[in-house]
């Protein structure tokens, strides 16, 4: 290189350019090996990844402004580790954070379509939950009660997506949630659903049908029985081919037979044809001369004879007709002659001398004999003209008769020929139907032989024949198809069957599990990776709002459902969370906020009618015990007997608290009255939920979970109804009639002006339970709902729900003053002040053990017993088991010990030994999401003098309560629960929240136990 | 901007390397100078052939065994189940997949083989869009003092060493010239070798990091040469600053005679007019009289200078040993950034 060659590169550094990254294609081939060893080239997205978050912001600015970058403009990436990109919130879920921020201002209501239920039999609020989570474009929140059909909803939600396509992600935290839901989806058969196990949980543990829908089990299954399948269908499509190579022979024989028997029919058509015309073609023959054979020689002979005889007589008449006229003329010429001789004779023969007559005749001499000669040749001429003209006539007959005869004679030869013919005829006819039997004798042989029915020629025509070789024609080239097809499939199946299988991820529409499978199972983790459509969260109220948005993110829309534990949800946060098994985790009520800020609550409105001895009284602001006593009272002007309470509390604005209406008012009027005047529509609805329906004809804004009876329809407006139960003044709906001018839009805002109510049409409460027996359901919601259990109206019945006491309840006890009753009214029997200490605190070893040592040792080291519980519970069963209806029973127990002390009390009785099938004992988690008929609850805690709380975990109490379909029956100590009621604060693993909830159940179990013991005693 | 003149171009004797380099590829023309080249790493849309999946290609192909239209009704999940053997819900999750790629529609009441999935079947593959960062180059057009003669042009560009070439102000690349690509006929995308299955680049104003552009531009030091005829074929080949190696392995630009519209110095080549004051300069170097070189009489045939000289100039060459009669001395024409190379032959008047 010359210096001044080498001068010019002097001041320009050489970045010399690699290749492209493999992210990056080159629209033309990859460069040579030589710039290989040359400094790496700047990669965009390389450096991305690489920059810290304020270089890619100025670079993003940069790039902004000049509509690209430099790559002299791109810095050093200044951390220089590769990070991962940068992952944004894909857009689908900034509506979710919004709404998990508390912003659902901007949300628009959603819009349901109608489905076509699979489960028929849910009710209206059910399917409407099914309706909106479908439709929701975001988020739809369920919560129900126990026993109020979550899994059934959640199970149709998972179906219905799964048939439209979707593609559905379901997580919950217990397994046993899962499978409640599975069992009903797989009744499906169009939906394919993988189960993933959760890391608690062994594959041989769960049920057979439940196992099938795990992730290996289906894999195995698609291996054997797909490829099985393949090589049957590959061996019947052969089947098939081979069948058809053998029906092709038969075609020739069917086609050439067809053709035999159309000949055959031809010939006798020709036959019959010929025999109809037999007797004109033989007198066509006779007559025309045209007939050959013995039948011709004889109608010519016949003809000729007749022909000469004919001939004959013709001649003789012709010499009669000629002698005839000669006779004629001659007799002509005389009667002339005579004419003219006649005067001349005539004067003659009269001698009239003097007549020129005379003279002329006496002069011409011999007239007279001469006319006597005429007369006489007249005379005989005469009788020769009347012998000729018999004659004549004679030969007439006579020739009449040749004809005649000649006539009978041929007819006798005609009918001859034609019986002759018509014998001959016939025979061939015969002939021809022997021959047309055989042939269908071989035409039935060969269509049998073709297999498919389809295939066989409808009749014995060439025409039939044709047409079904056509049809089977297209089958054999079906065959032919399907034949290659089972074989490239089968191959198919056989190279890529080991790499198939796994793609059954791809494939399932519903994949479920746990949050802790998800988390540790790689392939669930990976299986998830794909973008699901609907991401369901069972048990909801247990995940943390990290959670739902990471579960948010698997898929475009999210469905929360949780399940309610009464009316402290939605008030309070619910702090008494469980997750992932016995470990107590408080978790931040992140479904409970979602659900405040979404929900359409029915129980926001305040107001309330009731009677005020026989005056109808509306309340419209909540009063308090104190506020009582600053109500003023106003009449109205126009209306005097109507009052007006209004609530002047000092240095607060007048407000209008009451109206109290004349017993004569009925509530419809006071309605209208309340509407018309202040312009308030004073609703009470049922339950805690409220929701618009859109429909053709109107918007309906349901306030209760079914349609009430007994209702009356009231005009408050142009085009809006309200349906009211006019004894209870209980609202079941609003209409707003479309026809009246109605809009979607109008109806929100009216709903929102009036009632402060909003659906925005993203959740769905359940409060009716569906499995519970109606007055066992009525007793529950009380003690263990407030009242929010919602039985569907009906006949209450029976409350099948007993407390056994143990130690029983007793009238007086003057020796035991703590065991003392508190006085009941009405004679009922009274509570003890504390508990009887009849538990056994397994961790602890006593000198005077409750439970026998026997039974002692076999027992768990830790939780609790109640022996002389226990005992009672046998009884109970033994009693049960003695009654026989033969239905399951299940016995709960709070802790592990009791239900081991029961299962070893269980196996020593005689009677219940023989019927441990019907029987299952356990704690509360392994009746999660079950029910049976009836149940047996041993609360076990027995505590001498403390508050204690029942159950190893929060919602076991719940759990074990709500199981029994028919009958439940609770086994405890009522001092103790009197005790329990008796604290209010934190207690053992309780914190104030789930403590207050447990002691306020208490509290109403025992109410009830006041109230019906001397009955169910 | 450098400019032309103040930039290193090759000497006679590397100039008559590289002519022997290149003389596998016959060359007519020889041109050697520098190319500023917006190399523009981008994010585009393009449509690309996959292979159909297998199994895919199977379903189709039960689907057409079944007559191509078939009812969505139980019966035909039913019959397409029977010859696959496949459940239900597989077989629907597989129809789903191909009506993603329009190969079969769904309407309310029927699946219909769409004329895509007729096609696929046959070709057993399937177009995809897909949006990958690809380098697009253009070249830029200068006069000597580095100012834009016109637009920069897109030229399939190998990458070859290079040095980085800071865009000044009146050079910025505008994304338009590259999105006015696609609207070229697709003669003119064969003839610069524009990717024909690129279908879109993203709209202007995307604020994704993964729409940015990046325009590494750089400085290429080539060698551009004309092929023998027919087609006059347009050879580019890189050179290493380093020692002026020329890298003949591989063309790092290769398009047709009819793209030589892109080099202003190969489609207009320099007049006598430039050679003279070439032929001068040699001559001055070598201390030739002016008055015998005022006496020459310059033609220009291929890649030849022809130099019809007096004998007097002839003598004097001789005298001086000079390299110019074995056919191995070039000179360079002109004073921009690429410059027209040709041998020199001195003959006698």
């Amino acid at each position: 290189m010359k210096s001044r060659e080498r001068k010019a590169f002097g001041g320009i550094s050489a970045t010399a350019t690699a290749p492209a990254a493999a992210s990056v294609t080159a629209p033309v081939p990859a460069r040579s090996p030589a710039d290989a060893t040359t400094p790496r080239v700047l990669h965009w997205e390389e450096w991305f990844q690489s920059a810290t978050p304020a270089q890619r912001a100025d670079m993003l600015t940069l790039a902004a402004r000049q509509g690209l970058l430099y790559a002299f403009q791109v810095p050093p990436a200044a951390n220089g580790v590769k990070n991962k990109l940068p992952v944004e919130n894909p857009a689908h879920l900034q509506p979710l954070v919004r709404i998990l921020a508390g912003e659902t201002d901007g949300l628009a209501p959603v819009c349901t379509r109608p489905l076509t239920f699979i489960d028929q039999e849910l009710d209206p609020a059910q399917r409407e939950a099914v309706l909106r989570a479908m439709a929701t474009p975001d988020v739809f929140l369920l919560q129900g009660l126990p026993g109020t059909g979550r899994s059934r909803v959640l199970a149709e939600i998972l179906t219905q997506a799964a048939l439209r396509g979707d593609r559905v992600l379901f997580l919950t935290n217990h397994p046993a949630c899962l499978d409640s839901v599975l069992v009903r989806l797989m009744r499906n058969k169009g939906v394919l659903a993988l189960r993933f196990l959760d890391p608690s949980e062994a594959a041989l543990s769960l049920p057979a049908d439940v196992l099938a829908c795990t992730f290996k089990e289906r894999q195995r299954i698609f291996r054997e029985q797909t490829l099985q399948q393949a090589e049957q269908a590959f061996t019947e499509a052969e089947r098939r081919q081979a069948q058809r190579l053998e029906e092709a022979a038969y075609w020739s024989p069917l086609r050439e037979c067809a053709e035999q028997m159309a000949q055959l029919q031809q010939r006798l058509h020709e036959s019959e044809s010929r025999l109809s015309t037999l007797a004109d073609d033989v007198r066509r023959e006779a007559t025309t001369g045209s007939a050959g054979g013995a039948f011709g020689a004889q109608i010519a002979d016949q003809e000729q004879t007749h022909q000469h005889n004919v001939n004959t007589l013709g001649e003789e008449q012709a010499t009669q007709a000629q002698q005839h006229a000669c006779a004629v003329k001659e007799l002509a010429d005389v009667e002339a002659a005579m004419q003219v001789m006649r005067p001349t004779a005539e004067a003659k023969r009269h001698g009239r001398w003097w007549t020129f007559a005379w003279w002329r005749a006496t002069f011409s001499g011999q007239v007279l004999a001469r006319m006597t000669e005429l007369e006489s040749r007249q005379q005989t001429l005469r009788t020769t003209l009347q012998a000729l003209e018999l004659s004549q006539k004679q030969a007439e007959d006579k020739r009449k008769h040749l004809d005649v005869e000649f006539a009978q004679a041929r007819d006798k030869l005609l009918d001859d020929e034609l019986d002759r013919r018509r014998q001959e005829v016939l025979r061939e006819q015969s002939s021809y139907r022997g021959e047309q039997e055989k042939l269908a004798l071989i035409w039935q042989t060969q269509v049998g032989k073709l297999a498919t029915p389809d295939h066989r020629p409808a009749e014995p025509t060439s025409a039939a024949v044709v047409a079904a070789a056509a049809r089977w024609e297209n089958q054999r080239r079906l065959d032919d198809d399907s034949l290659l097809f089972a074989c490239r499939w089968l191959s198919y199946l056989k190279e890529q069957g080991q790499h198939l299988d796994s793609r059954i991820v791809a494939w399932a529409q519903v994949l479920a599990g746990t949050l802790s499978g998800l988390r540790q199972d790689a392939v669930f983790a990976d299986a998830a990776r794909m973008e699901f459509d609907l991401v369901v969260l069972d048990e909801a109220e247990q995940f943390t709002e990290t959670d739902i948005l990471q579960a948010a993110r698997y898929g475009r829309r999210l469905c929360l459902a949780a399940q309610s534990h009464g009316p402290a949800d939605g008030l309070v946060p619910a702090s008494k969370l469980v997750t992932g098994g016995p470990q107590l985790t408080p978790r931040v009520a992140c479904f409970q906020r979602v659900w405040q800020g979404l929900h359409c609550d029915s129980r926001r409105l305040h107001y309330a009618w009731d009677r005020e001895n026989s005056r109808l009284c509306c309340t419209l602001r909540p009063v308090s015990g104190q506020e009582r006593a600053h109500l003023e009272i106003e009449h109205v002007a126009d209306f005097p007997e109507i009052e007006l309470r209004i609530l002047a509390s000092p240095k607060a604005p007048p407000l209008l608290a009451q109206v109290v209406f004349p017993p004569n008012m009925t509530v419809c009027q006071a309605k209208e009255f309340i509407y018309r005047e202040l312009q308030e529509v004073a609703v009470r609805g049922s339950g805690r939920g409220a929701w618009l329906v859109e429909e053709n004809d109107v918007f309906r804004f349901n306030l209760g979970p079914f349609p009430l009876t007994d209702t009356v329809c009231l005009d408050l407006d142009t085009g809006l109804r309200e349906w009211i139960v006019p004894d209870t003044a209980q609202t079941c709906r609003l209409e707003f009639v479309r026809a009246a001018g109605w809009t979607r839009s109008q109806v929100d805002a009216w709903l929102q002006r009036h009632l402060h109510l909003r659906d925005l049409g993203r959740t769905m409460a359940l409060q009716v339970p569906h499995r519970m027996a109606h007055g066992l359901a009525g007793t529950l919601s009380e003690v263990l709902f407030a009242g929010e259990y919602l039985p569907a109206p009906g006949p209450m019945g029976r409350a099948d729900f007993e407390f056994i006491a143990v130690p029983p309840l007793r009238k007086d006890s003057k020796a035991d003053d703590k065991r003392k009753p508190v006085a009941g009214g009405n004679g009922t029997y009274g509570l003890p002040k504390e508990g009887a200490g009849l538990e056994q605190d397994l961790s602890t070893q006593r000198l005077a053990d409750r439970v026998p040592a026997d039974l002692r040792a076999e027992l768990p080291r830790r939780g609790f017993a109640n022996f002389l519980e226990a005992q009672a519970v046998i009884h109970k069963l033994e009693e049960l088991v003695a009654q026989g209806n033969g239905e399951p029973l299940a016995v709960i127990a709070l802790y592990e010990g009791q239900v081991e002390l029961l299962r070893r009390l269980v196996a020593r009785s005689p009677i219940l030994r023989q019927h441990t099938n019907a029987l299952e004992i356990g704690v509360p988690g392994a009746f999660q999401e079950r029910e049976v008929p009836t149940v047996l609850v041993s609360l076990t805690r027995s505590h001498s003098h403390r508050a204690v709380s029942f159950g190893e975990h929060d919602s076991d109490l719940v759990l074990a309560l709500t199981r029994a379909r028919k009958r439940l029956l609770v086994f405890g100590d009522p001092g103790t629960l009197v005790k329990r009621s008796h604290w209010q604060g934190p207690l053992d693993h309780l914190d104030g929240a789930a403590a207050a909830l447990e002691a306020r159940r208490l509290t109403a179990l025992l109410r009830w136990v006041g109230n019906s013991f001397p009955k169910s005693h | 901007m450098t400019s032309a003149s103040s930039l290193a171009f090759p000497g006679s004797r590397t100039l008559a390397l590289w002519w022997r380099q290149l003389a596998s590829f016959a060359p007519q023309t020889l041109c050697v100078g520098y190319l500023f080249v917006h190399r523009l790493e981008a994010p585009a849309c393009w449509l690309l052939a996959q292979p159909l999946d297998p199994l895919l290609v199977l379903v189709l192909e039960a689907l057409v065994l079944d007559g191509g239209t078939a009812d969505s009704s139980p019966d035909f999940y039913e019959r397409l189940h029977h010859r696959l053997r496949l459940d239900v819900p597989i077989l629907r999750r597989l129809l789903r997949s191909l009506a993603d790629t329009q190969m079969v529609e769904a309407t309310s009441s029927a699946w219909n083989i769409t004329e895509q999935g007729r096609q696929a079947l046959q070709t057993k593959s399937v177009w995809t869009r897909q949006w990958k960062r690809a380098v697009f180059p253009f070249i830029e057009q200068l006069d000597p003092t580095g100012q834009r003669l016109t637009t920069p042009h897109f030229a399939a560009l190998l990458d070859a060493p290079s040095s980085s070439w800071h865009v000044e102000d009146g050079m910025a690349f505008d994304m338009a010239w590259l999105q006015s690509c696609l609207q070229q006929p697709p003669d003119w995308k064969m003839t610069f070798q524009f990717p024909a299955d690129v279908i879109t680049f993203p709209a202007p104003g995307s604020n994704s990091w993964e729409h940015v552009a990046l325009d590494r531009s750089e400085r290429l030091l080539v060698v551009l040469c004309e092929g023998p005829s027919p087609g006059h074929e347009l050879l580019g080949f890189s050179v290493r600053p380093e020692g002026w190696a020329l890298n003949t392995a591989e063309p790092i630009l290769r398009l047709p005679g009819g793209a030589r519209a892109i080099v202003r110095e190969l489609e207009r080549p320099a007049s006598l007019d430039l050679w003279k004051p070439a032929w001068q300069s040699w001559c001055k170097t070598r201390t030739v009289p002016p008055a015998m070189i005022d006496d020459c009489a310059l033609a220009k045939v291929d890649e030849r200078l022809r130099i019809e000289a007096s004998a007097d100039l002839l003598e004097y060459l001789r005298a001086g040993k000079s390299d110019v009669f074995k056919g191995e001395t070039w000179l360079l024409a002109g004073d921009g950034y690429l410059r027209e190379a040709a041998r020199l032959d001195v003959v006698g008047r």
